[in-house]
């Protein structure tokens, strides 16, 4: 071989050795010198370079975190997520549709590592969760929830919302954490949003997030009024779909393209609320938006609002009862339904009250301040396992 | 040098194999000793064997005393394989120690080599992991012969594009420091006997246990009984070298007999037949051994082993409902199954000094890398399988 030849292979060596150095370098100093606070795609705070730390060292969780924060500042770091996630999901969904097409009623499909489906429909779901994954923490919300209940006089009602966790759909079997609930909760107030097959739950959840969609919260709604009061329920004038969306459950694949449906609602003529969030005039939610601006894009918390710590709906009609509703996103749907049966309805989110509103939640202090009438405790098996959302008496 | 000898192993015996033996003394005396639960320090098995080689050569007046203690620190802990192998003994590097000299060429060599390497581990390693570990940790009276199998052969090619790639990635990270570190793979895959497998796999180890053990012990040049004597302790140490667990130690003995019968008479039976059929032989063996090597308990040994022989239908149904996202790995297997045999090798021979072809070369090495980056950023997958050696 000649020279200029084994010059020019070395060249062409050289340049790969350098663009290889860049790759490398150019992604280190980003991650120590650029990087992004919030990631986006992720939906979280970004993981940042750690500073040096032996006993973190030592732990092994300085090395975690370095090896976190290139995963997160690294260059084109989302971009190179995306593209993983879609070809990492595209294999599952085309090999579900050609092996399960004739075999895909009453199964449940693993589509990704945290993507479950059931049936032909590529709904998706999460397994049934069943009290002894974590009694300690069911017994110790009980026991709070009991504790609660001695502590006060004013009535208070419990609704318990099944949903997939509570039961198996290949096989119908029931959990059992609401019986569970029932009987070690020291209330006869105490009620469920009944789900006990598949299409049930396929008729009042929705197919990509985890919240319950316009039937179910409409149908807990109406069970709810019947509960808590003499009224008749308020009647939807009319039944529209928005633009397509894809919920939680889809956001955990990493890849939300592949699971969509269409955001469908009821529309009602509400009374004219005036409406207090975290202590500040407001609105709550954007169903007004939404219904008029069909292409934007929509979620389960844009259009009904969001967690927050306090919300305070008025409805102006002090020959109502007041209405503490302690609850999480599941009731986020029914909080303006509900207030038109009440003076005022008091929402909090224990997991945000302290935060946003700078005040420690009191329990019996704020039902005597509010002259609160009646207390709904509510919301799914999460709610009735965190301690974030014990009470202080 | 045996003060110095028994320093070293009882360094590796207190922290990888006195839980072993606590364990067994319960057992077999019904005593109830607590089990220490020492934190396996990294690499121990590999500086252990690399010490031991420097003490025993310099015993032996192959090599210099290093007098220099940086130096020999830097032989010890050299970063580049002190994990993960290969084991280099002081010989190989004595001279590099203190005079090694980096250029350009080397450089570029070790970066090539380097992200082979990371490439083997990164995509090819850690997906046959997948589906290995699917196979051998979730199995369920779904699994039968054919989808066991499968997982013996991913398993298969998990260990060695994993542990290839490792040295893959000592061999070039040392290059480019000035270091010429041996091979320590060369296909195993294509052997046509156990005896060539082990000429081909992990070459640093059983070339270390040739000169260590075996020949000292005698090697062949003794009677027939010592003569079987010598491979059994050699087979049985390399078992336990793996690994504190009695799997390794069958797995150990398992080639031990295997070799036994090839050099009595298997051998000259497999040079008669078909090279396809004795590389079948062998690649069988290879497969059954590391299922004897991987399985998490001997049990689940047996029960492999059983289905593996025993013909057991596969729900793949009910299977792929549940593993549905794993089966992604499955379109690795062919391009696993290509690379582990020498096609590139020889284009690599063929067309090494061609422009075009170093050009194309580069190219596909950085595409390779930046698949590699994308992995480690995506996937969260990254277990090292002889961290535990």
């Amino acid at each position: 071989m000649n020279n200029k030849k084994i010059k020019n292979i070395k060249k062409i060596d050289i340049v790969f050795v350098v663009i290889v150095l860049l790759i490398l370098f150019g992604g280190l100093l980003n991650v120590i010198f650029n990087s992004d606070e919030i990631n986006y795609y992720e939906n979280r705070t970004a993981y940042q370079m750690p500073k040096i730390n032996i006993s973190k060292m030592l732990k092994g969780e300085f090395q975690n975190e370095v090896e976190l924060s290139f995963s997160d500042q690294l260059p084109l770091a989302t971009i190179l997520k995306k593209g993983y996630n879609f070809i990492h999901n595209i294999t599952p969904n085309i090999m579900a549709d050609i092996v399960f097409r004739n075999n895909c009623s009453n199964r449940y499909i693993k589509l990704g590592d945290s993507t479950l489906s059931f049936g032909c429909n590529k709904n998706l779901v999460y397994y049934d969760s069943y009290i002894y994954y974590a009694k300690e923490a069911f017994d110790n919300r009980i026991k709070s929830i009991n504790e609660t209940l001695a502590n006060t006089t004013i009535d208070t009602y419990i609704y318990y919302i099944e949903k997939d966790t509570d039961l198996n759909f290949a096989t119908n079997k029931k959990t059992g954490v609401y019986e569970y609930l029932k009987d070690n909760i020291n209330s006869n107030n105490i009620y469920n949003f009944e789900i006990n097959n598949f299409d049930e739950f396929s008729q009042y959840f929705y197919k990509t997030d985890h919240h319950w969609n316009y039937k179910g919260s409409y149908k807990a709604y109406t069970e709810l009024v019947n509960i808590l009061t003499d009224d008749n329920p308020l009647v939807a004038v009319a039944e529209e779909c928005i633009n397509d969306f894809s919920g939680s459950k889809a956001s955990f694949s990493g890849a939300r393209y592949f699971y969509k449906e269409p955001f469908c609602v009821y529309k009602f003529e509400y009374p004219n609320y005036t409406i207090t969030i975290n202590g500040e005039d407001g609105k709550y939610g954007n169903e007004d938006y939404h219904l008029n601006n069909k292409n934007a894009e929509v979620s389960y918390a844009s259009f009904y609002g969001d967690d927050y710590g306090e919300i305070i709906i008025d409805n102006n009609n002090q020959s109502k009862p007041n209405i503490l509703v302690i609850g999480e996103s599941y009731d986020n749907a029914i909080l303006k339904l509900l207030a038109s049966h009440f003076n005022k309805t008091y929402s909090v989110d224990l997991r945000n009250y302290e935060r946003e509103t700078g005040n420690k939640f009191e329990y019996t202090k704020y039902l005597k301040e509010n002259n609160i009438n009646k207390v709904l405790l509510i919301g799914n098996i999460d709610y009735f396992k965190m301690k974030e959302f014990n009470l202080e008496v | 040098m045996i003060i110095c000898i028994i320093l070293v192993v009882g360094n590796l015996i207190f922290f990888k194999y006195i839980d072993f033996f606590i364990e067994n003394f319960n057992i077999i005396f019904k005593s109830n000793i607590n089990v220490l639960s020492i934190v396996l320090p990294i690499g121990i098995s590999f500086y252990t064997f690399q010490i031991l080689s420097y003490i025993i050569d310099l015993y032996n007046k192959k090599i210099k005393v290093q007098k220099n203690i940086i130096s020999l620190s830097l032989y010890v802990s050299l970063f580049p394989q002190l994990i993960a192998g290969p084991i280099v003994r002081y010989e190989t590097i004595e001279d590099e120690i203190d005079n090694r000299k980096e250029n350009i060429d080397d450089i570029i060599k070790g970066v090539k080599r380097f992200i082979i390497g990371l490439s083997k581990k990164i995509i090819l390693a850690n997906q046959m992991a997948i589906m290995a570990d699917m196979i051998f940790n979730n199995h369920t009276l779904s699994f039968g012969t054919s989808i066991i199998w499968l997982g013996v052969l991913a398993y298969t090619l998990q260990i060695y594009f994993d542990f290839s790639g490792y040295s893959d990635m000592a061999i070039g990270l040392g290059r480019i420091f000035g270091f010429h570190f041996l091979e320590n793979f060369n296909y195993p895959y294509i052997s046509t006997s156990v005896t060539e497998f082990w000429r081909r796999w992990h070459i640093s180890l059983s070339s270390w246990f040739r000169d260590y053990i075996y020949i000292p012990l005698g090697g062949n040049r003794v009677n027939k009984i010592k003569w079987l004597r010598n491979i059994f302790i050699v087979w049985l140490l390399t078992g336990f070298w793996h690994g504190a667990a009695w799997n390794f130690i069958i797995w150990g003995l398992f080639y031990g007999i295997l070799l036994i019968c090839e050099k009595t008479f298997l051998d000259k039976i497999l040079k008669k037949l078909p090279k396809f059929i004795s590389w079948l032989y062998t690649i069988i063996i290879i497969m059954i051994g590391w299922t004897i090597f991987r399985a998490n308990n001997l049990t689940e040994l047996l029960y492999f082993i059983k289905v593996m022989f025993i013909y057991h239908k596969t729900d793949w149904l009910t299977i792929l409902a549940d593993n549905l996202i794993n089966f992604n790995s499955i379109f690795f297997l062919i391009p696993a199954i290509v690379l582990s045999f020498p096609i590139f090798k020889k284009v690599q021979e063929k067309y090494s000094n061609n422009i075009i072809y170093t050009i194309i070369m580069n190219i596909i090495l950085l595409g390779l890398l930046s698949v590699c980056i994308v992995y480690l950023i995506s996937s969260k997958y990254n277990p090292f399988i002889y961290f535990r050696f």
